[in-house]
């Protein structure tokens, strides 16, 4: 009886908190949470990498309950998305053509999906399994660039896609602790860059051009949208903790206590009444320059977003105009970093917080779970076009071709023939 | 019908730091062109302050450093301006714009700048650092911490002007006595400050302004030049030609070579309500000549009435740094065995380890300096790659910059 729920879980290992979300679609058709949970990694975490299987099982053991509980269902026995990061994680772009020859030269959905089908047969290494494909763009006769190329005239249509993949092995770790911990059937990988998209991003934006960055404890993890598309992604094995580690090795200080010192900012008030020094308790008593603090945090963050800066520009993402920034993840609770971020891009930023937060939600439209939110928004998405696929008659799938279809990131449902899994 | 628009005239603040500040500044309050200025002057030394004829005269941090100078310890000299800081913003924040300029190499002036920037910049300020670096005779140690210096203050200031100081005596005979050489020399430099602060005027009819002047000069480490001359009536109705011939001969301005070879040139002509608009055409054109095609030229005329009969044109020469820097290799190379600078997104800045022979044939085998690359606690875990780069390794570290641990 209770199986028949149509329960999607969403899992978010990181490097400060392992986190789990269950949500159920509602009679808008929009997903609505009714479980959430959350517990500390404790160091089972780290740079994104599961290192410490035990500790790791515990927390996540704990969130499951904690969701559960809320939830009044066993939320680790259905549909289950598990976001994936770290390095290992790749980004290419692949394309696909189709010359057009009927007489009337419209293109037509077929068209598209042989395109998309097209593009998917590229090689990959023998340790790299694509996780997610979207869609980027469209090119018509090799000149014209469009979002939608139905009912365009064209002869010839390039699609491109945009495939996310990483490393088998790695992958295959956060699936089998989930596997661990009691989680039957088989986990859906997804990117967390691309989860946040579809946590935080506003159509608005994913039209005129947006570059998302989210920073968490361990990684950090970018990517560019424009016209519906992904452009480019990526990940950064560089994230909060590093910048607690250079304090704690600059200043000789424990690391939990430059931990605190972030946390709290409390120099970053002592800066503007103007004290020089901030004092820390203890033995000896330590009276550290608050100018060294400001000096090692903005080294950091800056060395970062210059990084990811210079990987858009070799992309050439600078060149669409309109394009802002939204910064999320824990780091974006952190006012110095937003101010960095400003300077270096020189682009209006603005803070992603969950969008279209709906069921029993309290706290959780921080930056901390766009992750989260995102991946059970997608994972809704993506179910929903299972389920098309499935009521599907034999021999209409055999016509339009079921297999390897990159999956439109923003499309309206109906249009959709097919999955994506690769 | 009267102009009913009266642009209001911005408050320009200039602070002279350290030594070689201070005699700026000092030359600067005699100058008759500067009373528009709020001129100030900031050490810690209270006897070289006493002898500036500065009008507000700020001594920092007397408690700890007793009125003595800071001894060319950068660490000092930020220890005794951060002490100060409710002082400065107090200062500085009812300016609209805040030039700063003083003698790198020594404690005051090095230590004290950045500070001075970071304050600034809390209150929104824009600012322009023109800064000398210290003369070749003066040794290898006030180089590196004028260098040192240079890269604290790149990424906190709008402008900064780095002059060398060796192109002050560049022209002067060898048989000049020492101390009106020096006087030249302060001279030239308070010259150059008005020449900058009269570019960055509100309110020129041309105007090459702050925006200009911040686009080219902003995150970019580059070696400036400035020229500047002034001619009055009393030089005859060709005054415009000389003011460019004086222009031409000041030796901070190196060589009529450097107007060719710079990457970009920023002129700017200040004079009275006399000034003809023939002279200006004239001027310019000249300008224009002797600069060509190459560098990127911004240009801007200016009157005041303090400028009657007279006639002021300045010039500042951008070369950007892209080359070695020879008298420094033969101390980076020990250094650069350790750690690999990445410098993937500075301005470019290729260091190539010396193939030449140092200029002074040292034959001595000196301890190698010992850093300690930490990881903290990324030691025991796979590095984080980017490129070669491993981030875990903390960034001021990589970047060799000397933190204050406090006590």
């Amino acid at each position: 009886m209770f199986l028949n729920r149509n329960i999607i879980t969403a899992v978010d290992i990181g490097t400060s908190k392992i986190c789990v979300m269950a949500g159920v679609p509602d009679k808008h058709g929009n997903i609505s949470i009714i479980g959430h949970g959350e517990a500390p990694s404790e160091g089972s975490v780290v740079k994104g990498e599961i290192i410490s299987f035990g500790t790791a099982m515990e927390a996540l053991a704990k969130a499951f309950d904690e969701a559960s509980n809320a939830a009044d269902e066993e939320v680790h026995r259905h549909r289950m998305y598990v976001g994936v990061s770290a390095s290992g994680i790749v980004s290419s772009q692949h394309t696909g053509t189709i010359v057009n020859q009927d007489d009337d030269r419209k293109i037509k959905q077929e068209h598209v999906q042989d395109a998309l089908r097209n593009a998917q047969g590229y090689a990959t290494a023998s340790d790299e399994l694509a996780i997610n494909s979207c869609d980027s763009y469209f090119v018509v006769d090799s000149v014209r660039r469009v979002k939608n190329p139905v009912d365009q005239i064209g002869s010839r249509l390039d699609a491109y896609i945009h495939v996310i993949s990483g490393n088998r092995n790695r992958i295959q770790n956060f699936k089998s602790l989930l596997h661990e911990v009691g989680v039957e059937g088989e986990p859906i990988p997804v990117f967390t860059g691309l989860a946040s998209a579809f946590g935080i991003l506003t159509d608005e934006e994913k039209d005129n051009g947006v570059m998302l960055i989210e920073m968490g404890a361990g990684v950090t993890e970018y990517m560019a949208v424009f016209d519906s598309g992904i452009l480019h992604s990526g990940v950064i094995p560089v994230g909060f903790e590093h910048v607690a580690n250079d304090l704690a090795v600059g200043l000789d200080l424990n690391i939990s206590v430059c931990r605190k010192i972030l946390l709290d900012r409390k120099y970053q008030s002592l800066a503007k009444e103007g004290k020089a020094f901030l004092e820390l308790g203890g033995t000896p008593v330590r009276k550290v320059p608050v100018i060294s603090i400001e000096k090692i945090v903005d080294l950091r963050f800056r060395e970062i977003f210059n990084i990811i800066k210079g990987e858009f520009e070799v992309k050439g993402f600078f060149r669409n105009t309109g394009a802002s920034l939204v910064f999320s993840g824990g780091a974006a609770l952190f006012p110095p970093a937003v101010d960095i971020l400003k300077e270096v891009f020189n682009v209006p930023v603005r803070v992603g917080v969950p969008l279209d937060l709906r069921g029993s939600v309290s706290e959780i439209d921080s930056p901390r779970y766009s992750t989260a939110w995102g991946l059970l928004k997608y994972g809704y998405l993506d179910w929903q076009v299972a389920e098309a696929s499935e009521r599907k008659g034999i021999l209409e799938r055999f016509i339009s071709g079921l297999d390897g279809m990159s999956k439109p990131l923003f499309k309206n449902i109906t249009s959709l023939k097919s999955s994506i899994k690769i | 019908m009267t102009d009913a628009a009266v642009k209001k005239k911005p408050r320009v603040t200039v602070i002279g730091l350290g030594n070689a500040g201070l005699k700026t500044v000092s030359r600067l309050t005699q100058s008759r062109f500067a009373s528009w200025l709020n001129i100030i002057a900031v050490d810690t030394d209270k006897e070289s302050l006493d002898t500036c004829f500065a009008e507000n005269k700020i001594q920092a941090d007397p408690e700890w450093r007793n009125g003595l100078g800071c001894g060319g310890d950068i660490i000092n000299g930020q220890r005794s301006f951060s002490r100060e800081r409710p002082r400065f913003a107090q200062l500085i924040s009812a300016s609209d714009l805040l030039i700063v300029t003083g003698g790198l190499g020594g404690g005051v002036c090095t230590g004290g700048a950045p500070i001075i920037a970071s304050v600034a910049k809390q209150h929104k300020i824009p600012t322009a650092f023109i800064m000398t670096t210290p003369f070749s005779f003066e040794g290898q140690s006030r180089r590196k911490i004028a260098d040192e210096g240079i890269k604290e203050l790149l990424p906190s200031v709008d402008i900064l002007l780095c002059l060398p100081n060796d192109l002050l005596f560049a022209t002067l005979a060898s048989d000049v006595p020492v101390e009106s050489a020096f006087k030249k020399a302060d001279q030239e430099l308070a010259t150059a400050v008005l020449g900058v602060a009269e570019i960055l005027r509100c309110g020129n009819m041309i105007s090459a302004d702050f925006a200009d002047f911040k686009e080219l000069l902003s995150e970019k480490k580059s070696v400036c030049c400035i020229g500047s001359g002034i001619a009055d009536s009393a030089d005859g109705l060709n005054r415009t030609h000389i003011a460019l011939e004086r222009m031409l001969e000041s030796p901070l301005l190196g060589s009529v070579e450097r107007l060719k070879t710079a990457d970009a040139v920023i002129m700017s002509l200040t004079g009275g309500s006399d000034m003809q608009i023939g002279e200006v055409k004239k001027l310019l054109e000249t300008l224009e000549g002797f600069i060509g095609k190459h560098p990127r030229v911004i240009s801007g005329v200016n009157t005041d009435p303090a400028y009657e009969n007279t006639v002021q044109i300045t010039v500042i020469t951008i070369s950007y740094d892209k080359t070695v820097e020879s008298s420094s290799e033969s101390d980076e190379k020990p250094r650069s065995l350790l750690f690999k600078k990445a410098h993937a997104n500075k301005a470019a800045k290729v260091k190539t380890s010396a193939s030449s022979a140092p200029s002074q044939q040292q034959f001595e085998q000196g301890m190698l300096p010992l850093q300690i690359v930490s990881k903290g606690i990324f030691h025991n875990t796979s590095p984080a790659k980017y490129r070669d780069i491993d981030l875990d390794i903390p960034t001021f570290q990589r970047e060799s910059i000397v933190i204050d641990k406090g006590t």
